[in-house]
């Protein structure tokens, strides 16, 4: 998706036409629209998102988001005419689109998300199609999910919430929503939804025998108790993440209070320490498990071992293993009346009873290979016997010792707790108090999400065998048939899609992993530290450290405000190009595609410390197909502007000119851009601003 | 992403799928189709028939195996 064209019509601070035509190429992908704070830069970008989502499409931060139409319109007080307007122009793979957004004063006046919509594709073919309203919004929202506007259109100063630990759900969400997997979750939900999977069984109960019936009411109310669990599992984990909330705003009180600020630190370095040795602790728990239930026999079996070798010993002695000769190969002579000699084998003959006299030391086939098979099991079993003493030797002595720690952090953090809550501050006081209750609850409701989950994986483990049994119950009528063979196409389907879904889930987090690494490498000023995506989507921000003995460790660094926006618009960038990637890519299923997407910021640079500002100019052209940017003449100067325009990928330069009778007072009324003085700011009795296009 | 290693990135969910009987295989392809209509919708119902997603899938699968 490109954006071409924008038309700004009395929107907002924007009074009469104003126009933009955004750079388009390959290399010239980079627009940048010049702007001092208040002259209109997050009007800008809302106007991108209200032409596209209306009213539900604006960023938080936009004051008095109900005022749409251009004061001086508003307060005119002519409805009939008055009215805001824009339309957006964009073009998707090869067809062109147009999106003309309108809300008339009266209507802003009655419900200013009253606005009209409507939507002109001119095709592959040169068709042009026409749609308005609803089926308008629709198609919009096919080419661009409003769920992902965020992570196209965002003011970069407010973008550093996508590091931190606490929004890996966002994080999780956006790669679902622009990698495409959310719409495999949905569809696996809604074929197990009552009306899609619980009339099918509804269908079957009504066409089948009492065994069946039997059956499927026991599917129903799995299926129900599962649907409850589910809930209750899911206000489970709401209720954790608002207590987790909670607490970390506690930690953060405490970290800003001087008196609380050390013992808190310690504290949490403490309580992390604690979470990874509790980790350790209950995977090495689940090996010694594992490692017992494959091996855990072969300590309990020495008496079986040295009987089996007694046996074989004895076999031996006897001559019976290996068999000299197979009885079968005696009975095929016996047989045939020949023996190999070439003597005639008649009976009663000498000969013949002298050949039959072999079958008394003959061994059988089957028996030669069953004692072969013990012989190699008992060597198995053997050496088995060692290896499995010394693992679970060891994995004890680890677990003692990961326990005798888990207990002196757990001391430690206990110390610390009646240190913090002894201290003669009223406040310290208060927040340890809060800080013990939101701890507790946080246990407790870990142990309640614990049950739950065990209570749903249960259920979900007994519905599967029921639905097995309802597959295999044998129907002859063919209502009844049908039934079960639809019922059994969307369980199968339900886990196909599963699949898929954990695959697609897991090589895209690598493959996003990947990205991530490449564009951080891009940008880092630090060459020790390196950016991560771990296993659970959370952004690890890490460095390698030296432990002192010619090895190195990894360790994860404190950030900075500006080092969480760097974090963010690396996340951003990656996912954006993941999503370009795949939409490129033949994917198995139609319809489960990534996407080409233009990128807005807004202030990109804002909180940027100086050791990252040239780096990421000099990078942005290279975040998205296209890139468009708001700057103010503080974020552009020096080194961004230099870098920028060494990369060369400008192709179009605006200027936003402030009218109003006064300005602020650190404004100016110049502006100077590459070299050249422009002037921004117009005394008028009205206030609006326009777009102005200057030398790219 | 270097070709062959897209290939072999998709090939486990690829697999997964043709492992799948034909007639799994439509209807993922059809309900995935019907779930695209929906997916930004807050009623979810298609458009043009008005039917919602839940009907429409159901029908799906009664046309799979009818």
């Amino acid at each position: 998706m490109i954006l071409e064209r924008l038309v700004i019509e009395n929107f907002r601070q924007f009074r009469g036409r104003q126009e933009l035509d955004f750079a388009t190429g390959k290399k010239k992908n980079v627009t940048v629209v010049h702007a001092e704070n208040g002259f209109g830069k997050t009007a800008l970008l809302n106007a991108i998102l209200w032409g596209l989502y209306g009213q539900d499409g604006l960023t938080d931060d936009l004051p008095k988001p109900e005022h749409i139409l251009h004061d001086g319109l508003a307060h005119a007080g002519d409805e009939s005419n008055a009215a805001a307007t824009v339309v957006l122009s964009f073009r998707n793979g090869d067809e062109l689109f147009e999106v003309t957004r309108t809300l008339t004063l009266l209507q802003q006046n009655d419900d200013p998300r009253k606005s009209r919509v409507e939507l002109v594709i001119q095709t592959e073919d040169q068709e042009t199609l026409h749609s308005s309203g609803r089926d308008a919004q629709l198609k919009i929202n096919e080419l661009l999910p409003e769920g992902i506007s965020p992570f196209l259109f965002f003011n970069g100063e407010r973008i550093d919430h996508f590091s931190m630990e606490r929004n890996s759900d966002q994080v999780t969400n956006a790669i679902h929503q622009m990698l495409g997997l959310a719409i495999l979750r949905r569809t696996i939900d809604d074929l197990q939804h009552a009306n899609v999977r619980g009339k099918l069984l509804k269908e079957l109960e009504e066409h089948s025998d009492e065994e069946t019936v039997k059956l499927i009411g026991q599917a129903k109310t799995l299926v129900d108790e599962l649907a409850e669990t589910k809930t209750r599992l899911a206000a489970c984990e709401e209720n954790e993440n608002a207590n987790e909330q909670a607490l970390k705003a506690v930690n953060a009180n405490l970290l800003a209070n001087k008196e609380a600020r050390e013992l808190q630190e310690e504290r949490q370095e403490l309580e992390a320490d604690l979470a990874a040795t509790n980790k350790r602790l209950a995977e090495l728990t689940q090996r010694l498990r594992q490692k017992i239930a494959d091996d855990g026999y072969t300590l309990f079996a020495d008496g079986m071992v040295k009987t089996g070798e007694q046996i074989m010993k004895r076999l031996r002695a006897e001559h019976k293993v290996p068999a000299r000769v197979l009885n079968t190969f005696i009975e095929d002579l016996l047989k045939a009346r020949k023996c190999i000699c070439g003597c005639e084998l008649i009976e009663g003959s000498a000969n013949y009873d002298a050949v039959k006299e072999a079958l008394t030391i003959a061994g059988d086939q089957e028996f030669n290979n069953a004692v072969g098979q013990l012989d190699n099991a008992i060597g198995v079993i053997r050496g088995a016997v060692a290896n499995t003493r010394d693992a679970l030797r060891q994995g004890i002595t680890d677990r003692t010792e990961l326990r005798q720690r888990k207990g002196s952090l757990q001391s430690r953090i206990e110390e610390i707790t009646t240190k913090l809550g002894n201290k003669d501050d009223e406040n310290i006081q208060d927040l340890e108090a809060k800080r013990v209750e939101l701890d507790a609850k946080q246990k407790m409701l870990g142990r309640e999400h614990g049950r739950l989950h065990n209570i749903a994986e249960e259920k979900t483990k007994l519905l599967a065998a029921v639905q097995l049994q309802i597959t295999e119950t044998k129907q002859k009528a063919t209502a009844a048939d049908r039934a079960r063979r639809r019922l059994s196409l969307v369980n199968d389907t339900v886990e196909t899609l599963e699949k898929v879904l954990v695959f697609e889930r897991e090589d895209l987090r690598k493959e996003l992993g990947e990205e991530i690494r490449k564009h951080f490498d891009k940008v880092k000023t630090k060459p020790d530290h390196f950016l991560e995506l771990t296993e659970d989507f959370r952004l690890v921000l890490s460095k390698r450290a030296n432990t002192g003995k010619g090895g190195a460790a990894q360790q994860n660094v404190a950030h900075s405000t500006g080092e969480r926006q760097v974090m963010s618009l690396v996340f951003i960038a990656s996912l954006v190009a993941l999503a370009r990637r795949r939409a490129e890519l033949p994917t198995i299923l139609k319809d489960v595609e990534g996407g080409s997407y233009p990128m807005v910021m807004d202030s990109p640079f804002g909180q940027l410390g100086e050791e990252f500002r040239s780096g990421i100019a000099n990078w942005i052209p290279q975040l998205a197909p296209q890139v468009i940017i708001l700057v103010s003449s503080t974020q552009y100067r020096g080194e961004v502007e230099k870098e920028l325009d060494q990369t060369g990928r400008v192709g179009k330069r605006y200027l936003l000119t402030y009218h109003a009778p006064t300005k602020r007072p650190e404004a100016t009324e110049t502006i100077l851009i590459g070299g050249k003085r422009h002037r921004h700011y117009f005394e008028n009795p009205v206030e609006c601003t326009e777009v102005k296009e200057i030398e790219a | 992403m270097p070709e062959i290693s897209d290939a072999k990135k998709l090939t486990r969910s690829k697999a997964a799928f043709n492992e799948a009987r034909p007639e799994v295989q439509r209807l993922v392809r059809e309900a995935l189709v019907l779930e695209r209509q929906v997916q930004n919708m807050k009623n979810r119902q298609l458009r043009g028939s008005g039917e919602g997603i839940h009907e429409a899938l159901l029908a799906k699968v009664k046309a799979v195996v009818s």
